[in-house]
């Protein structure tokens, strides 16, 4: 049935009106709802994504008997997704893990807390003398809280003196941080999700974001379903019901989105579609190193080479980019990539571009995040209310925490870096050490972090938060490498057992979410606060509790000398903060607020940063100024970054490209989600997603297995050929949350030079009939 | 003069941090009317439904209540499918049950 978008409106409309009136006839639920008499209630973000919707948390007889999306949200208003309507069971599932275990005789053996942490504590101790420093490490997560980000990074860069911290934010994240910090010389973004609801121009690049960012897409919804005009187009290499409900759909082969974003430059220099002005004021060229590896090898090291380049030279550079040329790479049509560029550059339109893991997730996701900027800095198109790029953040808090604390091997909180002794003498300051403990190197990202550990340089690593042992990429190696002894010690702090626990040589029952006090920070900047509301199952503790007991053992308790933990570290994380751009707000200003987004100076939160009249560090007159970009005089950078080939491209052998990702109902390795029997109901198993005409040349149906196959592994799968998602030609989807379906073990474990950031979206398989 | 100095400092900072708090106070916290005006958990959809559907699809019938179909009681929004998750199908279950009592019946 062919509703046209006008009908749909006015019938909507009436449809609204109606219901209210007549009361018409509800929904029957499925089952009989919660008696939510006599609850308590308390705010917290959301568990899951990076959207950070406020919901509402009721609890009866110390248990978590409801969640509801919380009205005053200004980021969700009352509406969560499929995922966020079952927080209240996601923590009850029947295999909590309440006792700490220990390996003994390649049996998990319940043990005390102290048994436990004594013996860490011991290996800990063992391997510093031995080895050195730099032979353990922590490995954390975008899903940490602030505080547990907070005490990882003090207590390994300011206490044992290693920079062996790493968060699972190297594998979804890092890509857009270092994009932002070659562009703008300061992590994270300048608009905010008011953007959504104001602009009328969405161009969505590799993000799915109907399934993977659900309440804000419901936003640009909402915003059509207001103003006609409004437009979302979804740039894919498959087509998801994000282009379903887009209003136009184009797919480009894999790794072209380099080349198309390029292209659209090069039409806007040729038609001289760009702000002039704009770029004069606001904008240097660069160009870096070209054919710069994909990080195969262990230890691959790089390093750029930025050089300053002319408005001349960068034209000369988009020569290459002609729509003819960008359109026989990406199978993009012509005329497509002409329309495109002159909606960009449309003066009359108020453009934003939105991605994620598409950009992210790739060997040059550094440089796709500084392509996509560059059109934006092109055009004048940023700082401004309802136009921005928009880089969306996947877990709850990467940007919090992860980003914002800095628990990276080459970070200090506040953008500030190791190799800095500025910085390095700042944090010693804040922290009361000699500045000497923080190490002036850098050791390894997550997927080296992992090699080193197969390698056995390094022996003990701690586990928190995250499951690694089922999202790395490359994954049969890094399994083998965990279990190969010789001294190696693996603890995993988590709060069910997973694939990473399985490999583990001690097992901490953790908290999670509302078992324990926190702050997450989402993508659109904005710190959200919660209190603890139950107690965690059995012996189950907080991992900042953990991080601290290790601390004291290993004599690094002076470190945490707080009494009121959470509070006192917030009011000390504070000041490396404060006067940065980044400034927080005092604790008990979360504790109040639906979160504020930062850079909170006198109490007022900063939508648009950079801009006049909203970020309270851009003076009268400057209008927008990059500020943070000393080093170019607060000017933005627009970098040559040339098209270069995926690590592994199809070929005659393995001629299909593998695509990884998630669905809607579950999310990242599906511990938490895929014990929520309604959501596994709703989707059970990963699938192979394929081409009907690729399916049929393999003597595939709809259903039947299917074996897929890359250099590094093999997996048998149910092959759907009209699901949700639907593949393009020559490309398969397989979802990673599947814990009896380890699609990571197919993936290649490739990154950006730049950023170290894997490329889960790119690699060659074959099929076959199973 | 040094007299007042004190008191007046302290005037001036109580109103100092007045303000802020006031700056920060987001009204008086009411979570459980909050909740009261909370919308519902969305019910599982208790049909098969097509896996490429969205909002236009399942508002065939939910627009006006076709063929049974119950209307919202929120607002239309149209990307239904991100809440509305695919449930147990009723016919499915009606079947279940059947063969549950024909079973019990036997013994």
């Amino acid at each position: 049935m062919d509703l046209s978008r006008r009908d749909f409106i006015k019938t909507a409309a009436a449809a609204a009106a109606l219901a209210a009136a007549a009361g018409g006839k509800f929904a029957e639920t499925a089952e009989a709802a919660p008696d939510t008499s006599g609850l308590k209630w308390g705010k917290a973000p959301c568990r899951f994504c990076g959207t950070g919707c406020g919901v509402l948390v009721g609890v009866k007889d110390g248990k978590i008997v409801a969640t509801k999306g919380d009205p005053k949200a200004p980021v969700n208003k009352g509406l969560n997704c499929i995922k966020g309507y079952f927080l209240s069971k996601v923590l009850n599932g029947k295999d909590r893990l309440t006792k700490p275990l220990i390996r003994k005789g390649g049996k998990m053996i319940e043990a005390s807390w102290d048994e436990a942490l004594d013996l860490i504590a011991a290996k800990f101790r063992e391997s510093i003398d031995r080895n050195g420093p730099d032979s353990v490490a922590i490995y954390g997560s975008g899903q940490w809280t602030v505080f547990e980000g907070y005490a990882a990074a003090k207590l390994f860069k300011g206490g044992i003196g290693t920079n062996n911290i790493e968060p699972n934010a190297r594998l979804c994240m890092a890509s857009a941080v270092t994009g932002f910090m070659t562009t703008f010389a300061s992590d994270e973004p300048m608009g905010c999700y008011d953007d959504l609801d104001v602009g009328d121009t969405y161009f969505l690049w590799g993000a799915n974001m109907a399934e993977c960012h659900p309440v804000l897409f419901s936003r640009l919804i909402e915003n059509r379903l207001k103003n006609p005009e409004v437009k979302i187009i979804d740039f894919g290499t498959r087509h998801t019901r994000t282009s379903q409900m887009a209003d136009q759909y184009i797919k480009f082969t894999p790794q072209t989105d380099l080349a198309l974003l390029n292209g659209i430059a090069h039409i806007i220099v040729r038609d001289k579609l760009y702000d002039e002005n704009f770029i004069n004021q606001h904008a240097v060229f660069k160009k870096g190193k070209t054919n710069i590896g994909y990080g195969l090898e262990d230890k691959f090291k790089f390093a750029d080479d930025p050089k300053p380049i002319t408005f001349d030279e960068y034209k000369e550079f988009l020569k290459t980019y002609t729509p003819e040329y960008v359109s026989g790479l990406s199978g993009v049509p012509v005329r497509t990539i002409e329309e495109v560029a002159r909606l960009y550059a449309d003066k009359e339109r108020k453009v934003n571009s939105l991605w994620t893991m598409g950009f992210n997730q790739h060997v040059r996701g550094t440089w796709a995040n500084n392509l996509v900027y560059n059109i934006h800095l092109l055009t004048g198109k940023i700082c401004k209310p309802g136009e921005n790029p928009m880089s969306l953040t996947g877990q709850p808090s990467a940007c919090g925490t992860t980003r914002e604390v800095g628990t990276f091997t080459h970070r200090l909180p506040a953008d500030m870096v190791v190799t800095n002794p500025e910085h390095r003498e700042k944090a010693a300051k804040i922290w009361g050490i000699d500045p000497k403990k923080i190490p002036d190197k850098p050791t390894y990202s997550a997927t080296e972090m992992f090699r080193a550990l197969d390698r056995g340089d390094i022996k003990v690593v701690w586990v928190q938060v995250t499951n690694p042992f089922q999202s790395l990429p490359n994954l049969s190696r890094y399994r083998k490498g965990a279990r190969k002894g010789d001294g190696r010690f693996v603890i995993v702090s988590d709060i069910y057992p997973t694939r990473s626990t399985e490999l583990a040589d001690v097992i901490l029952p953790s908290a999670s979410w509302v078992e324990k006090e926190g702050v997450f920070g989402n993508a659109e900047r904005r710190t959200q606060q919660w209190f603890k509301m139950v107690d965690p199952p059995g012996e189950a503790r907080n991992d900042l509790w953990q991080t601290i007991e290790l601390a004291k053992r290993l004599g690094y308790g002076s470190l945490f000398p707080y009494k009121y933990v959470e509070k006192e570290m917030w009011e000390e994380y504070r000041l490396f903060n404060a006067g940065q751009g980044k400034d927080l707000a005092p604790y008990e200003a979360y504790t109040k607020a639906r979160g504020l987004r930062w850079p909170v100076v006198n109490g007022k939160e900063t939508l648009y940063r950079y801009a006049e009249g909203h970020d309270p560090y851009v003076k009268p007159g400057e209008g927008i100024k990059f500020y943070k970009n000393k080093k170019d005089d607060g000017k933005a950078v627009i970098w040559a970054r040339p098209y270069e080939p995926a690590a592994e491209a199809p070929d005659r052998q393995y001629p299909f490209w593998l695509c990884t990702g998630r669905v809607l109902e579950h999310w990242h390795t599906g511990t938490m989600t895929g014990r929520v029997p309604e959501l596994k109901r709703a989707y059970g198993a990963a699938v192979c997603e394929i081409h009907p005409e690729d399916a049929k040349k393999l003597g595939v149906k709809q259903g039947e297995k299917v074996k897929v196959s890359s250099r590094r592994g093999s997996i048998v799968l149910t092959a759907d050929l009209r699901g949700r998602g639907k593949a393009e030609k020559g490309n398969v989807f397989v979802a990673f949350f599947d814990e009896n379906k380890l699609i990571n073990e197919l993936c290649i474990d490739a990154y950006c030079p730049i950023s170290g950031e894997p490329d889960f979206k790119k690699c060659a398989v074959k099929l076959e009939k199973a | 003069m040094q007299r007042y100095l004190l008191p007046l400092a302290a005037v001036a900072l109580s109103v100092l941090m007045l303000s802020t708090a006031l700056a920060y106070a987001d009204d008086d916290e009411d979570f459980e009317t909050d909740a009261a005006y909370a919308e519902g958990n969305p019910p599982m959809v208790p049909h098969r439904m097509e896996p490429g559907a969205t909002g236009d699809a399942c508002l065939v019938c939910h627009l006006e209540g076709k063929n049974g179909a119950p209307l919202s009681p929120h607002a239309v929004r149209l990307d239904c499918v991100q809440c509305h998750a695919q449930g147990e199908i009723k016919e499915k279950k009606r079947a279940a049950a059947k063969k549950k009592k024909k079973q019990k019946e036997a013994e």
